[in-house]
């Protein structure tokens, strides 16, 4: 009777259906930092999916490290390691030739806060409508060093989301950029 | 056909039917009854109850309180299944499919505003502020009331646009058993069935139903659907006990499950695998004693939990993997007293809400609060002559844990000069309490970039509305009613942009807007012939946002209905079409953004066809075809297609010898 009266409360009270909640193994996990190199070219995946963390890399190392960072990225935000600065070039394929003769070198604002401090700010085009990024047709020259003297890279963005539709996995080539 | 039983289209409105069986045209007010015609043999002679207007019982005809009712016999007509698709071409009702199911907007105001009851017990488990209507299921539904205009004057909060009332059937001591089969397209099946009997002082029914649909895709460009696969069950019990001549109590019991699946899109181009698990378990014991002629008390004892496990599975990844399991349970106690005095009926009550709410999606995971109310309504038959006047006052005064108290009050009159013309009015103010997800919501949607953060301070929103009616019934043969209504709705609350990052903007909820909704309804019930009934009507809906300056979102300014009735007697068939127009409606781009780009898809017309073949007595076969006309699409007007459908069902009734066993009180 106590039992049977338990039950009828316990159904009342929250209900009887099986509970549907993911074990966590998922379809297909989380993708992660992903990088293939292929004559020269390093197409990389950044998984900068955290609110609150940066992932930094390095060019030189061509991987994520704990400091001496290049760049680092947050969502939709790039920043620029210590020493590094920007060039922004409308249009072109990353293998096209470079000018680099009268470009404007960017650097992010002392202890930015705000997403305009960021020399890289609006690498994307923001639709509101649909909260999508895409990004802008722009080649992006990084100068690693105050004058350049750990070299130049040159880098496109080829989509926000991965092929899941996940913001923030962020589709990256970049390669060397070789200056006279 | 779908006939609509308007306060006004009773050809017997005027005459309460006590005061008629003793021969006088008088409306002194009596302790109505609760037998509301069950020995009767003549349909026609048995006066209409309605109970939502006022509270308590009133003759559909002479209630105050302009009333809309939804019959048994319309439900059987409707071929629907579910409270959604039923009330979706009744005048005035504006029902919109979509994501969150079937919800309602009454005069304008959104579902929120509306208020939707089972038994006197409020329905809890609203998403998006919305009562999801297709979760009801019509199997035990004796009728449905529908008041328009505010009613927290006596019902406290989310009645600023009207209350909806879900009456389930009084099991009677006859021995009934019934059953219904139907199988559609759109991989449809419907099975229920029920059973009822007694004896004079303890009479039972227990009903069940199962309904299953298949994934409605009317964009097979991808793979997104714009409707979703249900599995629906549900059961009911009622028990109803006279444990002496002037004591009746009924116990009401429900559990139901809706398991819906879905897939959804986002722009960035993700899928998600949705799966629903909705269940909500109600409980009612409602004792009312009738110690005298002049005195009734009534207590109505609630309980309703709602679960809702919402699974947003990601196709190949986990990232944006969701899942939630919101449980929303509501106890509810309620006491009435009525008393006559004379030619008034006063009614004082007290009402007692305790509400909680457990979520992930709040920010502290869970949330509670108390609310109660005390109301006062007198109807003072003013002048009772050839000529009627009846004026109904009511005040409420709510106090909530979470913001403190409310005043409404309201005014209500019908006066009657001569028999076929009654005018109604009534104005008021109304309220609705902030809800649990605007004051706590924790929630982020990163694949469709953004993230509702809910807002404690939030006030309640307030209202003042005037709502009037014109009827003419010169006879059986035809009814006809203009109304207009009128409301001011201030502390709106909405959704407001609080930070817009890219990939993520950040909505909040403020109390900052202003609306007002005005309009107007013609309805018209002609039957030329006992074989014939036709039915119209258009309604004018004027609902602008004030703060924004533009018009609310998907409102038709005009919408339209019409039905046609035959009932071929010698043959036992019936043939029913109800249909219903939409005009075109605003959909803009921006929640909060004055200069948001606006969408106006065309409007669209849903034409419904059935037959019916009585086979003996007991026994009937139909078949029909729902949304003749395939309206609809993907995007704003998710409709189920075009569907065919057929059944059969049975009904069998053994009538029994009963003494005759009124409530004290009644002649």
């Amino acid at each position: 009777m106590t039992r049977c009266a338990t039950g009828l409360l316990a159904m009342l009270l929250v209900g009887c259906a099986p509970s549907i909640e993911p074990d966590g193994d998922g379809t297909g996990g989380r993708p992660g930092n992903t990088q293939v190199t292929v004559d020269g070219v390093v197409d990389m995946v950044v998984d900068a999916t955290s609110e609150d963390d940066w992932v930094p890399y390095s060019f030189l190392e061509a991987a994520i490290v704990e400091d001496d960072e290049h760049v680092a990225f947050n969502r939709y935000r790039l920043r620029l390691g210590e020493g590094v600065s920007v060039a922004r070039i409308a249009g072109g394929a990353l293998e096209d030739p470079v000018d680099l003769s009268g470009v404007e070198w960017l650097v992010d604002a002392e202890d930015p806060v705000d997403d305009e401090d960021y020399a890289m700010f609006e690498w994307y085009d923001y639709d509101e409508s649909v909260h999508v990024l895409t990004p802008k047709d722009e080649r992006y020259v990084f100068r690693l060093g105050e004058q350049g003297e750990q070299g130049y890279v040159v880098l496109v963005f080829d989509d926000y989301y991965d092929d899941a539709g996940t913001p923030a996995l962020v589709s990256i080539r970049w390669t060397v950029l070789e200056t006279e | 056909m779908m006939k609509l039983i308007f306060i006004f289209t009773a050809a017997r409105a005027f005459a309460d039917p006590v005061a008629a069986e003793e021969g006088g045209a008088s409306e002194e007010l009596v302790a109505p009854s609760d037998e509301t015609g069950e020995d009767s043999l003549d349909d026609d002679a048995v006066e209409e109850i309605v109970v939502t207007g006022t509270r308590s019982e009133r003759p559909l005809g002479s209630s105050p309180v302009a009333t809309k009712v939804v019959t048994a016999e319309d439900i059987v007509a409707s071929g629907a299944e579910d409270v959604g698709d039923l009330l979706q071409q009744v005048p005035g009702v504006d029902i919109q499919q979509g994501f969150l199911g079937s919800t309602v907007r009454l005069q304008g105001l959104d579902p929120e505003h509306v208020l939707v009851m089972v038994d006197g017990q409020r329905v809890t488990g609203r998403a998006g502020g919305a009562i999801d209507l297709s979760r009801i299921p019509v199997d035990s539904i004796e009728r449905i009331e529908i008041v328009e205009g505010s009613g927290s004057a006596l019902y406290g909060s989310d009645a600023m646009g009207g209350v909806i009332h879900i009456i389930t059937r009084d099991p009677t001591s006859d021995t009934r058993v019934h059953a219904r089969a139907r199988g559609g397209t759109i991989g449809t099946g419907d099975v229920s069935g029920g059973i009822e009997g007694g004896s004079d002082e303890v009479r039972a029914r227990a009903d069940f139903g199962l309904h299953t649909n298949a994934v409605v895709d009317r964009d097979p460009s991808d793979e997104v659907t714009s409707g979703a696969g249900q599995l629906q069950g549900q059961g009911s019990a009622r028990l109803d006990f006279d444990p002496t001549a002037d004591l009746k109590v009924a116990a009401t019991g429900s559990y139901s499950r809706l398991t819906l699946r879905a897939v959804d899109g986002s722009d960035s181009g993700a899928l998600y695998d949705r799966t629903n698990i909705q269940e909500e378990t109600r409980a009612t014991l409602e004792p009312r004693w009738v110690p005298d002629e002049q005195t009734i008390f009534v207590a109505h004892l609630g309980f309703t939990a709602f679960r809702d496990q919402y699974l947003s599975d990601q196709r190949g990844a986990d990232v944006l993997d969701s899942y939630a399991d919101t449980r929303d349970q509501l106890g509810q106690l309620t006491l009435t007293v009525e008393r006559f005095y004379g030619r008034h009926r006063l009614m004082l009550g007290a009402e007692g809400l305790a509400e909680w709410l457990t979520s992930e999606r709040l920010a502290e995971g869970q949330s509670q609060r108390q609310r109660g109310g005390a109301f006062l309504q007198d109807e003072w038959m003013v002048v009772d002559g050839p000529a009627k006047l009846a004026v109904l006052p009511s005040a409420r005064i709510d106090g909530d844990s979470s913001f403190g108290a409310v005043p409404t009050a309201r005014l209500a009159a019908r006066f009657a000069p001569v028999e076929p013309l009654a005018l109604r009015v009534a104005v008021g103010t109304g309220y609705r309490a902030p809800s649990f997800r605007e004051q706590a919501l924790l929630f982020e949607n990163p694949g469709s970039g953004y993230r509702v953060d809910g807002n404690p301070d939030l006030q309640p929103e307030t209202s003042r509305q005037l709502n009037g009616s014109v009827e003419w019934t010169p006879g059986k043969a035809l009814t006809m009613m203009g109304s207009g209504f009128f409301h001011d709705v201030d502390q709106l609350i909405t959704v407001a942009t609080v930070a817009d990052d890219p990939g993520l903007t950040r909505f909040s909820y403020a109390n900052v807007a202003r609306a007002r909704s005005a309009g107007g309804e013609a309805t018209f019930e002609v039957r030329p012939w006992t074989w014939l009934d036709l039915g119209g009507s258009y309604t004018y809906t004027d609902a602008r946002d004030l703060t924004l300056d533009r018009e609310l979102e998907g409102r038709a300014r005009h919408r339209g209905t019409a039905s046609l009735g035959l009932d071929i007697e010698p043959s036992d068939t019936q043939l029913t079409s109800r249909g219903g127009f939409v005009g075109s409606r605003s959909f803009y781009s921006d929640v909060d953004d004055p200069d948001a780009t606006v969408e106006r898809p065309a409007g669209y017309a849903l034409v419904d066809v059935r037959l019916e073949q009585g086979i003996g007595r007991s026994v009937g076969a139909f078949a029909g075809i729902d949304n003749v006309l395939d309206a609809g699409d993907a995007e704003l007007t998710p409709l189920l297609p075009r569907f065919y459908y057929a059944g059969v069902r049975v009904d069998h009734t053994i009538k029994r010898q009963r003494r005759n066993q009124n409530l004290r009180g009644v002649p």
